[in-house]
């Protein structure tokens, strides 16, 4: 026992001796890289763009307050991301590390090109983290990554989750992340999707004229052109298609919401309407899923039929007429009107994305149940049959609750009351 | 260079007597044991004892004159001023001579009970044919104890530990009396064990005070107190208390067995006695473990544990012991069961911080940056910045303070002690931060993990722990995550291959046995029904069917009152 | 003969149930997919009812010669020479597991965790601990085996339960994969991954007699095949047949994906040390398996100067391969396509030998 213990010991002594030969890095040997950006490249074939935090102090620190922390931007043409890192570690000081690394953006340029080469590569290293978020910027992805200074905080990161979190309240985009991306581009089931980043000039903030008298949504606008002033640069508004690897389309606010809830990951959004009985009036309602949508696929001859059934609820968010909306022989008026709408919406997003024969919705998955064997389903080739698919629709709307008021009394003026 | 080829050499295994193994056998289940143990053959050391005896050198002789010589003699008088003789003559007629160590005797009892007895005129009045010896003993030492032995060696031995000698002329016997009188410590609470609910008393330094202790807490006939005789020279006096119906034979065997086998010239303390009789010295984990608390002893002797409690310590030593019995404290059981069991979780948490967390750290800023929060990190790395030190020499520098301080703080008059204590480590680790020797973020590790080393009840495992602490820091350094898994697999392995007094270490969780509801979760008190399972006792049960009788009592009577009410 | 102390059915049941799940930490989940896609979750089941009928032959050999292990076996009932090369063999098996175990494992450590690192340097602690472990004894493993399982079960499931939110069912259909016949193919061919619970037979004098073995046995295949199928199940249910045939390791990047809002993200170091401490005690179990059947073999008193020597072949042969492909395609699919016939082949012709003997008249086989 003795040797035994005394053998052991002088083990672990001599390899103590080993401390950081090899792989231990302190932390301040590393850089940590924010976002990665994916540019076409000028000089060589790709263009990429890191934010790196500079982690120097300013000023007198007392006892350690931190001062804020500044990033810097460099950008980089390599064939491939790994030599373009080691061209940038001619020029830092440190190492560079994107274990922390939350997003990946692409240019749009690029995303049209093909994705594939540069998606697969980078899959590869350890560093890369399955769950950092991808996005399509138009533009350039090298003006997203220098721009990208969140004006409500200086923790970068948190700003990263919580520009993705928006996607839960809004609906507005969706949320990929390198799995799922890289997942739908391989799989037989559907096709990735990606949300939309821009820029936003302000130049929609028009000082002067007349709003529009038909009724136009608030998600009927595609990325860099929300009517707006103020606030950060760029703006996450729409969707990207692909197919496969190549980007093909786009959709707008409101086709997004329809995309999420044909996924099943619509979770809420204050949708607006025009009022049915005054068509110059609006209502909105705070919607959310009731629950998943309820999706069956049927093969007739080889072609497919899928009917889908969505499930959503609702609270009155604002009325802007004074109708009794709230009691019940309004209120199915007011729910009809609503599921006609989304109707709407959801099947102009299904035919936009026919046109373009891409299943980004997922109804593959459900058609892969009918299939015994992997070689009958990859035969099939669900993916290039989306097209001839038929795609019925069906909206199911209960307004649940009415907000702090039950009714809503006229406003009276000197006229008597309005009506 | 023997020490080299002494390693790397093939040696055969020895078959230590350490092979005991405490299996299960048929023992358990019989109600109770005989009281009387059985006749065993005599063995050789046993007859060689008897035939000592007629060694005439150490016989007394019924000569005074040569007694006292002999005692002279023996005691390196004059030059050693302890002993004294008092020569006097009994009832004025016979010769005799009193020896005893002056400061360790009551001279209330000599002067009022056995002087003014002894030296009276009509003490041999009515001696007739028997032998003076007897006639004293029996009708003129007004004392609570009196012995008589014929050889030397034994009166010495009594005289050392503070008994009086009384030798007459024309006798070959001398009488001991009990006459023990130094001074010695109050029965005061317990230093190094605080409880707050629960009896304040604890062990002296004393070993009649302690046995009588334990003798208040447990009245029973068959509590036992055997006592032996360690160290050559010092003949320290060591009490070995059990059960008879309870503790198992072999374990009792075995403890005496390696007692009496002790072959130094100095032992005092359970401290020393804990290191010789120990199985496995190269391991950092105690396998017997002390306590200051009678209240805890007790309570040991009546799992089937056997008691060891030696002169000079207050302290008594219990074997065999499990790795989850260091963690019971007599709290646990005085409280109700879910703070029992809260208190418990605590200390293994504290455990593990204290093991864990400065290795882990070093393990995780050197190579598993990943599984840091991005803002923590980014925070962490601009106080690095500022620090020159690589990160595990801030980590050693910290823990090694730490030590210090702890150490240096035992020493400090305790005027200044508590201020030092906890104030200073603040403040030294702030001026560190300041003065930019490390970052923040360590200061929280250390202190954390002192503190969780301060959780542990037993002191012995503490030590070893943050012994251990240190390895765990290494191992990290050198693999990360990796080195730190592989520390402690190989801990694991050398943890669960002890076996203390032949209970395997980690009972029971490995190997199975019955579960005892007190391991780590302690359940209400009347669950607790049987004694450990592994302790192999004779008698298992410790709580009757149904512990609280009190309520199928309660229920018949309110059935019996109907609607009184 | 060495001596082995003894240990009851639930350690036993913790040994093999840790020696047989490991695997599903390594690549197999990915090969496996390439050949039966979707379908890999029931495949398993398949294997583990194999090995179950393979262990009944095996348990039925045990009670023909109660309290001897497997090695005196062969001996007994195949002779002296044919003996000692059917225990050779299934020495050598045990030896290569490990080599290549310990390989498979280095690579995928340098790749996730410590890519610097050179592989000598892992292998060679992992084999050192392995064989302090055989030092000490059969006792301490079985005990240590016992301590480590429960926190790396609970680790383990609650990895999958944690995994549930990206649960989709439809990632299980087609249902029948690339064909019902080729999944019960593979399903018998690849019962190999249940070889270990052979260890209960060359440990059979230490587990207290014949009705042990059977309960130990029976519990842990049926847990294994539980544990190993449920984890299949899950890492199906997230991920689709097409990406799991790419990913070195399923279940590592199953625990990065986790995450649960900005604070729970990126916890897989956790995962790395649930798995390095059973993969640490699977080495060192096959290790002095393979010290045991040696010293038996030979008739060796004390296992203690084999250790050595046994670890330095264990760390040559994990460094024979170039690079991971070849380990991968090569020696670890010939371990499980040809594992089968050392591990459960050759008891069964061991039995029927036994059986036409006691025909004969010679042995006192009871069956």
């Amino acid at each position: 026992m003795r040797r035994l213990v005394s053998v052991v010991l002088l083990f672990v002594f001599i390899i103590s001796l080993l401390t950081a030969c090899w792989d231990a890095r302190e932390i301040d040997e590393w850089s940590y890289v924010y976002i990665i950006g994916v540019d076409k490249g000028v000089g060589n074939a790709l263009r990429f763009t890191f934010q790196l935090p500079s982690l120097k102090h300013q000023g007198v620190e007392a006892g350690g307050q931190l001062g804020e922390t500044s990033q810097y931007t460099t950008s980089i043409d390599a064939p491939t991301m790994y030599a373009g890192v080691n061209i940038a570690e001619s020029f830092t000081s440190r190492r560079l590390n994107y274990m922390h690394t939350k997003y990946i953006v692409i240019s749009e340029e690029l995303a049209r090109e093909g994705v594939e080469r540069f998606i697969n590569g980078m899959i590869r290293s350890r560093q890369i983290r399955r769950i950092a978020h991808i996005i399509i910027v138009k533009g350039k992805a090298s003006k997203f990554v220098e721009e990208f200074k969140p004006l409500l905080t200086s923790a970068i990161s948190k700003a990263q989750e919580g520009f993705m979190d928006m996607h839960w309240d809004t609906g507005f985009f969706i949320d990929t992340s390198y799995q799922d991306f890289i997942r739908d581009m391989k799989n037989t089931y559907k096709m990735p999707a990606a949300p939309l980043t821009a820029f936003n000039d302000f130049s929609n903030y028009r000082t002067s004229g007349n709003p529009p008298k038909e009724f136009k949504s608030e998600g009927d606008y595609y990325a860099g052109e929300l009517p707006r002033s103020g606030g950060n640069k760029f703006e996450f508004f729409g969707t990207a298609l692909f197919d496969g690897d190549k980007m093909v389309g786009e959709l707008n606010g409101d086709e997004s919401r329809a995309l999420l809830m044909l996924r099943g990951e619509f979770k809420s959004g204050s949708i607006a309407m025009a009022d049915p009985k005054n068509k110059e009036l609006r209502i909105a309602f705070d919607t959310k899923a009731q629950k998943k949508p309820y999706i069956k696929v049927n093969f007739h001859e080889g072609k497919p039929f899928v009917n889908v059934k969505i499930f959503l609820e609702g609270d009155i968010q604002n009325l802007q007429s004074t109708e009794e909306y709230e009691n019940l022989e309004l209120k199915p008026v007011l729910e009809e009107a609503f599921k006609v709408y989304i109707k709407g919406v959801i099947d102009k997003t299904i035919d936009k994305c026919k046109e373009l024969n891409v299943d980004v919705f997922g109804f593959g998955e459900k058609a892969a149940k009918h299939f015994l064997t992997i070689q009958e389903w990859e035969e099939y080739n669900w993916l290039s049959r989306f097209k001839d698919a038929e795609v019925n629709t069906e909206v199911e709307f209960t307004i649940r609750r009415t907000g702090t008021l039950l009714k809503t009394n006229p406003t009276r003026t000197a006229e008597g009351e309005k009506k | 260079m023997k020490t080299i080829t002494d390693m790397l050499t093939y040696k055969e295994p020895k078959n230590k007597e350490l092979g005991f193994e405490l299996l299960e056998d048929e023992v358990q289940s019989a109600p109770k044991q005989s009281s009387k143990s059985p006749k065993h053959p005599l063995t050789v050391e046993e007859w060689n004892e008897g035939r000592k005896a007629e060694n005439t050198e150490d016989i007394v002789s019924t000569e005074l004159r040569a007694n006292l010589e002999v005692i002279r003699q023996k005691f390196l008088m004059p030059k050693n001023r302890d002993i004294i003789i008092r020569e006097f003559k009994i009832g004025r007629k016979v010769k005799a001579f009193m020896v005893y160590i002056d400061g360790m005797m009551d001279k209330q009892t000599l002067n009022l009970s056995i002087f003014p007895q002894l030296m009276s005129g009509d003490v041999f009045e009515e001696l007739g044919e028997e032998c003076p010896v007897n006639y004293l003993m029996e009708n003129i030492l007004t004392v609570h104890d009196v012995r008589k032995t014929n050889k030397y060696s034994d009166a010495v031995m009594q005289i050392l530990n503070g008994l009086s000698a009384l030798f007459l002329e024309g006798s070959g016997e001398c009488i001991l009396i009990e006459t023990r009188g130094f001074e010695k410590r109050n029965v005061e609470a317990p230093k190094t064990e605080t409880i707050v609910k629960g009896s304040q008393e604890g062990f002296t330094e004393n070993l009649r005070t302690n046995v009588a202790l334990i003798r208040r807490i447990i009245k029973n006939e068959n509590l036992v107190t055997e006592m032996l005789s360690v160290g050559n020279a010092n003949h320290s006096n060591c009490a070995v208390m059990y059960m008879e119906n309870i503790a198992n034979p072999k374990v009792i065997q075995e403890v005496k067995k390696r007692l009496e086998r002790i072959d130094a010239a100095f032992v005092l303390g359970d401290g020393m006695i804990e290191q010789f009789i120990e199985d496995n010295s190269f391991m950092l984990f105690p396998q017997i473990v002390s306590t200051e608390r009678p209240d805890r002893t007790a309570s040991f002797i009546m799992e089937g544990q056997v008691v060891i409690i030696a002169e000079g310590t207050p302290f008594a030593l219990a074997a065999p012991v499990t790795f989850f019995g260091l963690f019971h404290t007599s709290e646990d059981t005085f409280v109700r069961w879910p703070g029992g069991t809260f208190l418990r979780l605590i200390r293994i948490f504290g455990l593990f911080c204290a093991t864990f967390l400065p290795g882990l750290y070093v393990a995780l800023t050197l190579y598993h940056i990943e599984m840091i929060p991005t803002e923590l990190l980014i925070s962490v790395a601009k106080a690095k910045e500022l620090v020159p030190f690589p990160t595990l020499l801030e980590v050693l520098i910290m823990e090694v303070a730490f030590e210090l301080i702890r150490e240096g703080g035992i020493r400090v008059p305790s005027v200044i002690g508590q201020t030092l204590g906890i104030v200073g480590a603040l403040i030294l680790g702030q001026a560190a931060v300041a003065a930019g020797l490390v970052s923040p973020l360590l200061v929280i590790i250390v202190s954390i993990t002192g503190l969780g080393s301060f959780a542990i009840p037993n002191y012995t495992l503490a030590i070893a722990i943050r012994i251990e602490r240190f390895l765990f820091i290494f191992a990290g350094a050198v693999l990360g995550f990796y080195g730190i898994s592989l520390m402690a697999v190989l801990l694991s392995y050398f943890a669960c291959s002890m076996k203390s007094f032949g209970v395997p270490y980690f009972v029971p969780v490995a190997p199975k046995t019955k579960v005892n509801p007190d391991v780590i979760l302690r359940y209400p008190i009347w669950t607790q029904k049987e004694r450990p399972d592994a302790l192999n006792t004779p008698d298992r049960k410790r709580q009757g069917d149904n512990p609280k009788l009190w309520i199928s009592e309660d229920n018949r009577d309110e059935k019996g009152k109907g609607g009184n009410t | 003969m060495i001596k082995e102390g003894k240990f009851g059915v639930h350690e036993a049941v913790c040994l093999v149930i840790i020696a047989i799940c490991n695997k599903i930490f390594s690549t197999t989940p990915g090969y496996v997919t390439r050949t039966v896609g979707t379908t890999a979750w029931y495949m398993t089941l398949i294997s583990c009812i194999t090995a179950i009928a393979f262990f009944t032959l095996i348990y039925l050999l045990l009670k023909c010669f109660p309290g001897k292990n497997i090695v005196e076996i062969y001996d007994a009932s195949l002779g002296r020479v044919v003996g000692f090369v059917f225990s050779f063999l299934l020495m050598v098996s045990f030896l290569l597991s490990v080599g290549i175990y310990a390989r498979e494992f280095t690579e995928i450590m340098k790749t996730y965790a410590l890519p610097a690192t050179p592989p000598s340097v892992i292998i060679g602690t992992l084999i050192f601990t392995a064989s302090v472990a055989v030092f000490l004894g059969l006792e301490t493993i079985a005990r240590v085996a016992k301590l480590a399982l429960y926190p790396a079960l609970l680790g383990y499931f609650l990895i999958l339960v944690f995994s549930s939110e990206y649960f989709k069912l439809h990632n299980l259909f087609p249902i029948l994969g690339y064909g019902l016949d080729k999944t019960v193919f593979t399903g018998i061919l690849r019962a190999s991954a249940y070889d270990e619970v052979t260890i209960l037979a060359v440990f059979a004098g230490s587990l207290q007699g014949a009705a042990h073995i059977k309960k130990a046995g029976y519990t842990s295949l049926l847990l294994s095949g539980f544990i190993i199928s449920l984890g299949l199940l899950c890492f199906s249910l997230v991920f689709e047949y097409t990406s799991i045939q790419e990913i070195t390791i399923i279940a590592y990047i199953l625990t990065r994906g986790l995450k649960y809002g900005t604070f729970f993200q990126r916890l897989d170091p956790i995962f790395l040390l649930l798995w390095i401490i059973t993969t640490t005690i699977y080495i060192s179990i096959l290790l002095y398996t393979t010290v045991s059947i040696y010293c038996k073999l030979f008739r060796l008193q004390d296992a203690r100067p084999v250790a050595v020597p046994m670890a330095v072949l264990a760390v040559s042969i994990a460094i024979i391969p170039k690079d991971f492909s070849s380990v991968l395609s090569v020696y670890v699919e010939g371990i499980r396509t040809y594992g089968n016939i050392t591990f459960f082949i050759m008891p069964v012709i061991a039995l029927i030998v036994a059986v036409i003997r006691k025909k004969k008249g010679e042995s006192e086989c009871a069956d």
